[in-house]
């Protein structure tokens, strides 16, 4: 409803301007509190865990401990070595927030890019981007990250490059998309016309007017790239033991999720929770940057 | 039409070219070889060394490589060195349980979840849509082995259900399928709304109502239309994971198929069948790939236009 | 020559197919309410046309989605009145009778063709569409109308297997316009349906819609800010300022009598061509914020006419000829006179 509704749109928005009114929508966004809210929390989590929690104590084995049930002692129960679940539960949130931005940074920055360059071109340089971001894209997301573990050997900073480098593509893609709706729309044209350079109109033009899409991938993206993180590991592709990964964490459980389903209970859902906060904010964040995507 | 179907036909043959050679390489540089597994120790250094001889081991990669893809368009991908069965073998028979349980995922989930997307739009800012919204934000943010054991902790062992894995009638596809569908409704659920919103605002949608179209129809027949593409990109990037073997899932509830295959492969340093198997998985997934590529000319006559024309460059005129 | 005097009394034996009473119509946000109509009133026999003038913002769109009964809900809220297009009470009909009226009875040309046409349809199934809704024709028939109907607004019939994109922006419009006028409704409601197209163009598709008006005897809302189009095109005009009718008479009474001084602002900011030298009078100031208006007349603050009364209460209604009503207190003074009228000897 262009005319009647989006004047009364940027009516309603019109009081504040540019940032100072995305920060207003971003303050009163109830999602966006809560995902930053608990992102907040979870960041205090690691660093507590950082000053207080040595990794000696939540490695250290107590066959005297084992496989106790929740307590007030061991609130998560203790694991099959007798290790305290609740410690190593707080120990691993390192481990997924590093993997989760690490990850997404590496794929938006260079996604980003090679999308934008081959929407807004096309032609030869859209055909060739396009072709090496399927060559990337035609092995699956997930046996992809797995061989890049394999090959560069399992450790955390391997884990972030292959759940980085798998997104690439998908990046790519979305941006390219998000650019080729955009690029044939008419304010596109009239900055070609008043002799914009290409470049200046990626991005003053292209690049915010095709953002939102972008933003919901890159929020979706850092949950998903601490799920896939987490997934690999669960598999056995991840950090190595004894470092308490959360995926780790749910598959040591597996082995005894008969008897104590605690075990993979409590590290699941604090996979849950932190990737549902990112998730969360993210929508709040698309919200704020575009009030007509909102009612 | 016909001649891009073609083009896109033949990019393929580069694309895969690349592709098998990226995943072998990749393979061949991770730590372990094919012979790892036969040398023993009563072996002495001049039996190793004709064994490397007799696996190319002295010549360079690209040697083994063009050796390799040889036998692939022969149909002969080499035997696993663990069990010593064919890779070509091995990968067919698995596959079918994969495909069976991709496909009853991505029709549950994309049954399901166009129709919440829809009803969410249709109510944005309403309590409906908080509450769908919610779910789904629960849904894309729980990891799928969780879910799955969960899924396992309740059904299967709690009130034993369904059975806790394995893969015999229709009964076992019942968690595996639910887990991954839900995962899939969540995803494209999430898609379906943001895109229906965004075509929702549009004015051709007024145009629709003022010309007494019925509401019904005014979403199904204009805005679902408009609002397509990143629907179908949802579904057939879901698809062409699940085909590729949710290696997760699998491996959760014991499914006999080509992702568990993968796994088990590359963690036992199989380099032929995890070699295999990886190439193979990409020529599946990029097919799909493709013709969610052709769908989306399929929907949008505007891109249609463009390929039609044949010269990417030349602009639609507005 | 117009002949609706007077739009509460109407009724006599002519045949009327539209009648709006006392329209309000207000978008209720979060933080504010803009107050779009406020108490809008006209009627419209067969086959003559009103023209709805005024600024961006008069509430001319709102009135007309309103006659649909289509104003965005939410945040659109039809606060009071009643809107009968052939006898319907449109805002009393539901979701289902209201399919039935649209497109058939009455229909609607919209401003802007670019983004008014759905992009993935043909243009031969949008216009199909509307004939298989309302006449139950077969797919194949209603395409064929659909051809038709292109061919009568000048677009080869071949070419409705084409996609919007395919088109030129005039000849969108002309889409528009074909799409409006499928079923040969008995009322048509052009929102500033020249607007966004080129000048030379612009006459082409007025001429267009007069020519099919009279062939049709469609009654037409011709919504528009460009006076010259009024005087092509209308029997009768309806001047608005934030959301109200200030005057309203036949053409010859608002362009020949004007009364209200906002109409004559209207006038004063339009180039004179037969005197070179004058200087164009723009209207001081801005519209209202329609969110906070003023509690006398909205015109008020930029009327130079304006007294202290004009910005306490509301204009008085003053009927001035039979056809011809203006809403402006100033005329409480018998021997009130605008310039315009002033200057042309008058006839107050």
């Amino acid at each position: 409803m262009s005319t009647a509704t989006d004047m009364l749109v940027s009516r309603k928005y019109a009081k504040r301007s540019g940032l100072a009114e995305i920060w207003y929508r971003l303050k009163t966004n109830k999602g966006a509190i809560a995902g930053f809210t608990i992102i907040v929390i979870i960041l205090l989590i690691t660093l507590y865990s950082i000053l207080f929690i040595d990794f000696e104590e939540v490695t250290a084995m107590n066959a005297a401990n084992r496989l106790q049930p929740p307590s007030l002692e061991h609130p998560f129960g203790t694991d099959d070595m007798g290790r305290d679940l609740f410690l190593r539960t707080l120990y691993g949130s390192r481990y997924s927030l590093l993997i989760g931005v690490g990850g997404v940074s590496i794929s938006l920055i260079i996604g980003l890019i090679l999308g934008s360059v081959a929407g807004y071109f096309g032609g030869l340089v859209d055909d060739l981007i396009m072709r090496f971001s399927d060559i990337l894209a035609s092995v699956p997301v997930f046996l992809m990250g797995m061989v890049i573990v394999t090959v560069l050997g399992q450790s955390l900073q391997n884990l972030i490059i292959a759940v980085g480098v798998t997104a690439i593509p998908e990046f790519t893609r979305i941006t390219r998309s998000s650019v080729l709706v955009v690029r044939n729309q008419e304010f596109v044209e009239a900055a070609n016309a008043i002799g914009m350079s290409n470049l200046a109109i990626i991005f003053t033009q292209v690049v915010p007017n095709g953002l939102s899409p972008i933003i919901v991938t890159v929020t979706s993206r850092i949950g998903a790239a601490i799920i896939e993180a987490a997934a690999l590991s669960f598999l056995g592709f991840g950090i190595p033991v004894p470092h308490p990964e959360w995926g780790l964490l749910v598959s040591e459980g597996r082995n005894y999720i008969r008897t104590a389903p605690n075990l993979t209970y409590f590290p699941g859902l604090f996979i849950m929770i932190t990737v549902f906060a990112f998730n969360i904010l993210g929508d709040g964040l698309r919200d704020a940057l575009d009030p007509k995507l909102k009612k | 039409m016909l001649r891009y179907v073609i083009r896109r036909l033949l990019w393929l043959i580069p694309v895969l070219l690349c592709v098998s050679l990226l995943i072998y390489v990749l393979m061949d540089l991770a730590p372990g070889t094919v012979i790892d597994s036969m040398i023993t120790e009563q072996m002495t250094p001049e039996d190793i060394e004709k064994l490397r001889q007799e696996y190319d081991l002295d010549k360079p990669v690209i040697y083994r490589y063009v050796k390799y893809m040889w036998g692939f368009f022969h149909g002969d991908l080499g035997k696993s060195q663990v069990t010593g069965l064919s890779v070509w073998d091995s990968f067919i028979s698995r596959f079918p349980a994969t495909l069976k349980l991709s496909l009853v995922s991505v029709v549950f989930g994309a049954v399901l979840a166009i129709p919440i997307g829809i009803f969410a739009a249709q109510r944005a800012g309403t309590i409906w849509d908080n509450l769908t919204t919610g779910f789904t934000l629960i849904g894309t943010s729980m990891p799928s082995f969780w879910l799955g054991l969960l899924l396992l902790i309740l059904f299967a062992y709690k009130i034993q259900l369904f059975p806790a894995g394995g893969y015999q009638g229709p009964s076992s596809y019942v968690l595996p399928a639910i887990t991954s569908g839900l995962m899939m409704t969540a995803i494209t659920a999430r898609q379906t709304r943001s895109s229906m919103l965004e075509v929702l605002r549009a004015d051709y949608l007024r145009t629709a109502r003022a010309k007494g179209v019925p509401e019904r129809l005014v979403i199904r027949r204009h805005a679902l239309k408009n609002a397509w593409i990143p629907i179908l990109t949802t579904i057939g990037m879901g698809l062409s994971r699940f085909l590729a073997g949710s290696a997760v899932i699998e491996t959760v509830f014991s499914w006999p198929g080509i992702g568990r295959l993968t796994v088990e492969a590359v963690s036992q340093r199989d380099v032929t069948l995890a070699c295999g198997c990886v190439i193979m998985t990409s020529i599946l997934y990029v097919i799909i790939l493709l013709i969610v590529d052709l769908l989306y000319a399929f929907v949008d006559p505007r891109i249609r236009g463009k390929y039609a024309s044949g010269s990417r460059k030349r602009k639609v005129t507005a | 020559m117009g002949s609706e005097i007077n739009d509460r009394t109407v009724q006599d034996n002519k045949e009327l197919v539209l009648e709006v009473e006392d329209l309000i119509v207000h978008y209720v946000l979060q933080e504010e309410t803009v107050e779009a109509v406020n108490g809008v009133s006209f009627s419209l026999e067969r086959g003559k046309t009103i023209g709805l003038v005024g600024e961006t913002g008069a509430g001319k769109t709102t009135t007309a989605l309103a006659i649909m009964n289509l104003v965005p809900d939410p945040p659109g809220v039809i606060k009071n009145g009643t809107i009968t297009v052939c006898g319907h009470k449109m805002l009393d009909l539901s979701a289902n009778q209201l399919e039935k009226i649209r497109g058939k009875d009455v229909s609607m040309i919209f401003q802007d063709p670019m983004t008014s046409l759905n992009p993935v349809l043909t243009v031969g199934d949008q216009i199909a569409e509307s004939v298989m809704l309302h006449e139950n024709l077969s797919y194949s028939k209603a395409f064929k109308r659909a051809q038709e109907m292109l061919e009568m607004v000048g677009i080869p019939g071949t070419r409705a297997t084409e996609y919007p994109h395919q088109f030129s922006g005039g000849m969108k419009q002309r889409v528009g316009i074909a799409i409006a006028l499928a079923c040969n409704p008995k009322l048509l409601l052009a929102d500033e349906p020249t607007t966004a197209l080129d000048v030379t163009i612009q006459a082409q598709v007025l001429d267009m819609i007069d020519d099919l008006k009279r062939e049709l005897g469609t009654a037409l809302v011709m919504i528009t800010h460009d006076l010259g189009i009024v005087a092509k095109t209308c029997d009768l005009v309806a001047v608005m300022y934030a959301g109200r009718i200030v005057e309203y008479g036949t053409l010859e009474d608002v362009f020949d009598r004007t009364m209200h001084p906002y109409t004559e602002g209207l006038f004063n900011s339009l180039p004179d061509i037969s005197n070179r030298k004058s200087q164009l009078q723009p209207i001081p100031g801005l519209m209202p914020d329609p969110t906070n208006l003023p509690r006398g007349c909205a015109f008020a603050p930029r009327c130079r006419y304006a007294t202290a009364a004009c910005r306490e209460e509301q204009p008085s209604r003053r009927e001035v000829s039979e056809t011809h009503t203006v809403y402006c207190s100033a005329y409480d003074d018998p021997n009130f006179q605008i310039e315009r009228t002033r200057g042309r000897g008058g006839n107050g």
